[in-house]
């Protein structure tokens, strides 16, 4: 750990920097894999680990989560690191216990209404939120607006980790019941047909496009599509009576973007624009839905699939005793809702509270811009919110030279790359580190920073090897995709290959045959997704965005988790 | 050069689990503090690996598996697909390297006993105990038999139920490999099982003990009505003696096993001596010592010919199984709620 000890906050600091202090105090610190990596912007790291820290911390009281106090959170050069904070007194956590249990059973009873409700608070302060004029309203407002969605943002975190830590326990609950009782797991072909067959607020963004891309057929707009660069088929549309009826109707392409463009290519970060800023991808999606034509597969395939499950959830039943299949069956559709609301909780939490967040910090960049107190509007990306605010009013300071330096130290961190998994006291035992974590009993912090280990499969002879997610079995081109932005370039017929996927891809999805991600467990993004898709995917391969090439011809079997490098040709 | 595949137990301890499988370490770890285990060597858990791969059976187990499908498949179509994967093992050559080391230890195990070809038990040890699933042979004499029994050991490791289990993922490599464990063969008087806590009650502070004539593999089997002791941990006084009607024993003839009748006189007698039963309990409790209080669940046999006390041997031990939370509490109690329910086994799964 040489680095760790050269290293010193230079350029950023915050309270939530990582300190000696911090590395001595707690046993060990767990990097957020899934989503610090490439590591982030100095804004967004500081929203990232502010709002996860006062989310997990408020909820873990919240609900008494028995053996732990929540996780906290440190930033070092742009990636987060966490930590739970163990109940140590046995005495506490036995009151924590009988609190959780309540909690539970509550939770249990009222999911729908407690689902809604929070959906409603979120909903209700997000329109007010996107009422306001960043561009037009004087500046002591923007400041207020800057403070209102910064702060609501805790806010959305706090319910963020409360939903979390109870919808994961449950599902991490079923799980466990099926492997003692059952020997299936999360990987297993059984367990995936159990978890499919459900819609979510996530598939409405991916049908709603399908339908445009129909409705532009319908009114002949195929040739704008096809004749025009992605950035020029909107002016051109608006050039014709069809297009406008295309973009202006009731549900048509505007409406769209007001529902659905709150969304950035990369969910977590500050640094590039969202579907309402530059509608291009949308654009770009329905380009290809046009290539690729037929049937909007989800919609196509959903009835076969919810028989499947049916059948699965037979199945499963029957395997316990008539005595008890009651009370399992409740507890199994507690854990079937595990998939849906991780889907789209990010709709409702991360996805419109971080395009909020960019919209009023970018229009505070643009006022330093009209003064010339920073080259770019986009450099707000580099500034800490402090910082942002104590040059709003008085508009005044030349920042041009700390986001230089900056903008350097940023660029340098992305280079230091892999950024170690553990750091601390137990950094050199990983054993120790899991067990240290299994003792949390923090569900969500098990499931999305470890995923599951791989098992050997040798005899399967393939080139990688993950854990199945969704099965089935695909060949065709592999197609890398390493930054979002890239995500327009996905031809119909491709199998994605990504470190890891967010929800605002999924309109890529009708065109994919097939899913390999570097990381990820059965939650992931890409594992419902590609579910309800009925593609296969693999996930937590470790290598596959090292190892495969744009291009080439791969084999994926899903129930498996293994993929093959076919030869071309 | 091939690497070396055996190992005896006295090289051997707890930390070279993963090496040698559970039963082997806790033997050779007994054998460290001179608790009374029979001589003989291990085969590591490598040796079924490279079986594995050399010999190209792991496709054709591969082959036999796929086509079970995904599903968890009945018992009936495992059973046929364990059948032909044991017939596939059986025909596969052991690796040239593995066989010559198996017959010079087997040797030199020989000659330390005074004898050209020693009588052995074979068994095999996987990462975890799992009592009764995996295969044990015993009075196994020369090193064709031997070789062809260490075969027998590694395919058991296929047997209807693991492929059950498995086809659920359908992949061999879930089959996690075992060592095999080759000892020599006591040709017991009596032998039985000794728990070190009432495996019924709980109560740590009795050790209880089931004996019958002849080998032990009898009351493993079930076959057998023992005789049942009850003796104090602490003060080892006898508490409890049942003298079950021991009607049929196992006894080791020429190159194999078979059961007889016990004569009349001796089937309602006690088969372990008062002297034999406490020398008993006294090495289990150095067992239990050894493995920081948990309670173990010990195979002994009496040797026929030795004079006590050598004449008892310890043939195993393994923790005594507690049935895991939700097995022992999964039913609901009958006008009890669902949520109550649910939220009752998680806190008892996940916190307890």
């Amino acid at each position: 750990m040489k680095w760790l000890k050269e290293w010193k906050p230079q350029q950023v600091n915050h309270a939530l920097v990582m300190s000696e202090q911090d590395l001595e105090a707690y046993a060990c610190w767990y990097l957020d894999e899934a989503h610090s990596i490439p590591p982030w912007t100095p804004l967004f790291a500081w929203s990232w680990v502010q709002g996860n820290r006062y989310g997990d911390l408020w909820a873990a009281e919240a609900i008494g989560l028995p053996r732990c106090h929540g996780t906290d959170w440190r930033e070092i050069d742009g990636c987060a690191y966490m930590s739970p904070v163990l109940v140590t007194d046995e005495q506490e956590a036995g009151q924590r216990e009988a609190r959780f249990k309540e909690h539970l059973k509550l939770f249990m009873k009222n999911y729908d209404r407690i689902w809604q409700d929070v959906i409603e608070e979120l909903t209700a302060h997000y329109s007010e939120f996107k009422a306001f004029d960043v561009d037009r309203s004087p500046t002591h407002k923007l400041y207020d607006h800057l403070e209102q969605v910064f702060n609501f943002n805790l806010r959305v975190w706090a319910l963020h980790s409360w939903m979390m830590y109870s919808v994961y326990e449950l599902y991490a609950f079923f799980e466990e019941l099926c492997r003692e009782q059952l020997g299936i797991d999360d990987t297993s072909p059984l367990w995936h047909r159990l978890m499919r067959g459900f819609d979510n607020k996530i598939f409405e963004a991916d049908r709603w496009l399908w339908r445009l891309y129909q409705q532009a057929v319908e009114l002949g707009l195929d040739s704008i599509f096809n004749n025009n660069p992605d950035e020029q088929v909107l002016p051109a549309l608006e050039e014709t009576e069809a297009g406008r009826k295309w973009h202006d109707e009731p549900q048509g392409f505007r409406e769209f973007l007001q529902e659905h463009g709150w969304r950035m290519p990369r969910m977590v970060e500050f640094n590039c624009r969202a579907w309402v800023e530059d509608p291009t991808p949308a654009i770009s999606f329905i380009r290809q839905y046009l290539a690729k034509g037929g049937n909007f597969e989800l919609d196509a395939g959903r009835k076969q699939l919810i028989k499947e499950r049916e059948e699965a959830e037979q199945e499963v039943l029957s395997r316990f005793p008539p005595s008890e299949q009651g009370w399992v069956t409740t507890l199994m559709k507690a854990a079937q809702r595990a998939g849906s609301f991780s889907e789209e909780h990010t709709f409702y939490f991360e996805q419109t509270s971080h395009s909020l967040m960019r919209r009023a910090a970018l229009a505070c960049g643009k006022r330093m811009v009209d003064k010339s107190l920073i080259e770019d509007p986009e450099d707000f990306v580099y500034l800490l919110p402090d910082e942002i605010k104590r040059n709003l009013i008085p508009l005044r300071l030349d920042y041009r030279g700390l986001v230089a330096e900056r903008k350097r130290y940023y660029h340098q961190y992305c280079q230091r790359l892999p950024r170690p998994a553990l750091i601390g006291k137990l950094a050199n035992d990983p054993e120790a580190a899991m067990r240290h974590m299994i003792g949390s009993g923090d569900k969500v912090m098990a499931k999305i920073t470890v995923g599951g280990a791989v098992e050997d499969r040798r005899e399967l002879k393939a080139d990688l090897y993950g854990n199945p997610a969704s099965p089935g079995v695909a060949t065709g081109p592999a197609r890398l995709i390493l930054s979002e932005t890239d995500i327009v370039k996905i031809k119909p017929g491709e199998v994605l290959v990504a470190v890891t996927t967010y929800p605002s891809w999924t309109p890529v999805f009708p065109l994919l045959k097939g899913i390999i991600l570097d990381r990820g467990a059965s939650l992931s993004h890409a594992a419902i997704a590609g579910r309800e898709y009925n593609i296969p995917v693999v996930v937590q391969t470790g290598e596959a965005t090292g190892k495969l090439e744009n291009g080439q011809r791969i084999k994926i079997d899903g129930a498996k988790g293994a993929v093959w490098i076919l030869p071309n040709g | 050069m091939d690497s070396r595949v055996i190992f005896w137990l006295q090289e051997l301890g707890r930390e070279d689990v993963l090496m040698v499988g559970q039963k082997c370490a806790f033997l050779a770890e007994m054998m460290k503090i001179g608790l009374p285990v029979p001589p003989g060597f291990v085969l590591s858990q490598s040796a079924f690996d490279s079986f594995m791969e050399t010999t190209g059976i792991r496709e054709e187990i591969s082959g036999h598996l796929s086509k079970l499908g995904e599903t968890p498949c009945d018992l009936q179509l495992a059973e046929v697909a364990s059948r032909h994967i044991f017939d596939a093992i059986k025909k596969r050559k052991i690796p040239k390297g593995i066989q010559h080391q198996v017959e010079a230890s087997y040797q030199e195990l020989s000659q330390q006993l005074g004898t050209d070809e020693a009588s052995v038990s074979i068994r095999s040890s996987g990462r975890k105990s799992h009592p009764g699933l995996f295969d044990t042979y015993l009075n196994i004499k020369g090193s064709r038999a031997l070789l062809h029994h260490i075969k027998y050991c590694w395919a058991s490791v296929f047997s209807p139920r693991a492929i059950a289990t498995l086809t659920q993922k359908g992949l061999v490599a879930h089959i996690e490999p075992i060592a095999v464990g080759i000892q020599k063969m006591i040709h017991a008087r009596s032998a039985g099982v000794l728990f070190t806590t009432d495996p019924v009650s709980n109560d740590p502070s009795l050790v209880v003990i089931e004996a019958s004539w002849g080998l032990g593999e009898g009351i493993a089997q079930a076959k057998v009505n023992p005789d049942k002791f009850v003796v104090s941990k602490e003060t080892l006084n006898i508490k409890e003696k049942q003298i079950g009607q021991k009607t049929c024993q196992m006894v080791a003839i020429e190159q194999r096993t078979k059961v007889e009748t016990v004569p009349k006189e001796k089937q309602a007698i006690p088969c372990l001596s008062d002297e034999e039963l406490t020398h008993l309990v006294k090495l289990a409790k150095q067992v239990e010592l050894l493995y920081g209080g948990i309670p173990q669940d010990i195979e002994w046999a009496i040797d026929g010919e030795l004079p006590f006390p050598e004449n008892i041997f310890l043939i195993q031990t393994r923790p005594v199984v507690v049935p895991s939370p939700a097995s022992r509490k999964l039913n609901k109690p009958s006008g009890k709620d669902d949520i109550e329910h649910i939220a009752d086994l998680l806190i008892e799964l996940f916190y307890h």
